[in-house]
């Protein structure tokens, strides 16, 4: 795809390639390999192979910033963001559009680019993948016509008009886990703790920092409080993190 | 005869440059860039990852321990014997 622009003048070697192996007539696998790593993720259709090889060059972009790029949803109230760091199947995307809809501003579903100097979260405001069945949660957001790539990527102005974020300085770090039947449970958990966590969730070394990662992270950690969210409904979920934002974070303000 | 593997110790054990470190409080944190895992000491063996700092051998790490603490010479040899050795097989000394 990015065989017709011009290699930089000081490129030695290509720092990133995708490959796209069509595997039945609607099925592909989207390889990605880098220096840090590879990942490969099986598609259906090919607006989900366009968004896969969207999100591979946006993640390679992104990690040669001088920002901490984590993976990770993020959404912000009344400036203060909140980093909801999970594995995946975790319900992750679904709590951050349903906060979104709720009013949270929105900055990113999957890549929460982190500015080393004042700890802001910049937007990287990707539409929101749910997976499959899940955006039957949200039957407002579907139309006639629609097909399923397009109704499991959400565009956030879809979501709520002009709900993304120009940026904001993180407040919390949530590490939310989806039940069926869980009684919802906000627990603060000790910076080691989220460090454990938060540590897989690094996706590159800051440009020019003098510090590696996982030291970034652990001053993120040390720096922010970090919490537990077990849930089995979205909304006393979303009812739970507003009164951490109504509270705890506003009085850290 | 043992099953226990038999580890080369570095004479003055230091930590490898893959291996990153934070301090929460008497604990430490430990992870390997090498290995990709990363590793939760507990406060004593954190004692022992802090004094691997390349200006000690193990007998000096021993004395270092014996001197801060009331426990017997027999016990904190064994300890750190066996502390320095798991760090080794985890590469996580030069």
């Amino acid at each position: 795809m990015l065989g017709n622009f011009p290699p930089a003048a000081d490129a030695v070697e290509a720092a990133f390639t995708i490959e796209v192996v069509q595997e039945t007539q609607r099925s592909y696998t989207v390889a990605s390999w880098s220096s840090t790593g590879a990942l490969a993720r099986s598609q259906h259709g090919i607006s989900s192979v366009l968004s896969a090889v969207l999100w591979s060059v946006d993640q390679a972009a992104l990690c040669t910033t001088a920002f901490q790029i984590l993976h990770a949803g993020c959404v912000a109230k009344r400036k203060r963001a909140i980093l909801l760091s999970a594995p995946s199947q975790a319900g992750k995307s679904t709590l951050t559009l349903s906060l979104v809809k709720q009013g949270w501003d929105y900055l990113s579903d999957e890549l929460a680019p982190v500015h080393l100097d004042n700890w802001y979260v910049q937007p990287y405001p990707c539409p929101i993948s749910l997976r499959a069945g899940a955006e039957l949660l949200f039957p407002d957001l579907v139309s006639p016509g629609m097909d399923a790539a397009e109704k499991r990527h959400v565009a956030p102005d879809k979501v709520r008009a002009a709900c993304v974020s120009n940026g904001a300085e993180l407040g919390a770090i949530v590490l939310p886990q989806f039940r069926p039947g869980v009684r919802c449970e906000l627990r603060r958990l000790a910076p080691k703790q989220a460090l454990v966590w938060l540590a897989g969730a690094r996706l590159n070394n800051p440009k020019d920092s003098t510090v590696s990662s996982f030291q970034t992270v652990t001053q993120l950690v040390q720096r922010t409080s970090s919490y537990f969210l077990a849930y089995g409904d979205r909304t006393e979920a979303c009812s739970v993190l507003d009164d951490l934002a109504d509270g705890d974070l506003r009085d850290a303000e | 005869m043992s099953s226990r593997k038999m580890v080369r110790v570095p004479r003055a054990p230091t930590a490898s440059p893959s291996a990153s470190s934070s301090v929460f409080g008497d604990e430490i944190v430990i992870y390997c860039e090498r290995t990709e895992r990363m590793h939760c000491l507990d406060a004593a063996t954190s004692v022992v990852w802090a004094l691997c700092d390349g200006s000690r051998n193990v007998t000096e790490i021993i004395d270092e321990i014996v001197r801060m603490t009331s426990a017997s010479r027999r016990d904190v040899s064994l300890f750190v014997d066996r502390a320095v050795a798991q760090f080794v097989e985890l590469r996580l000394l030069k």
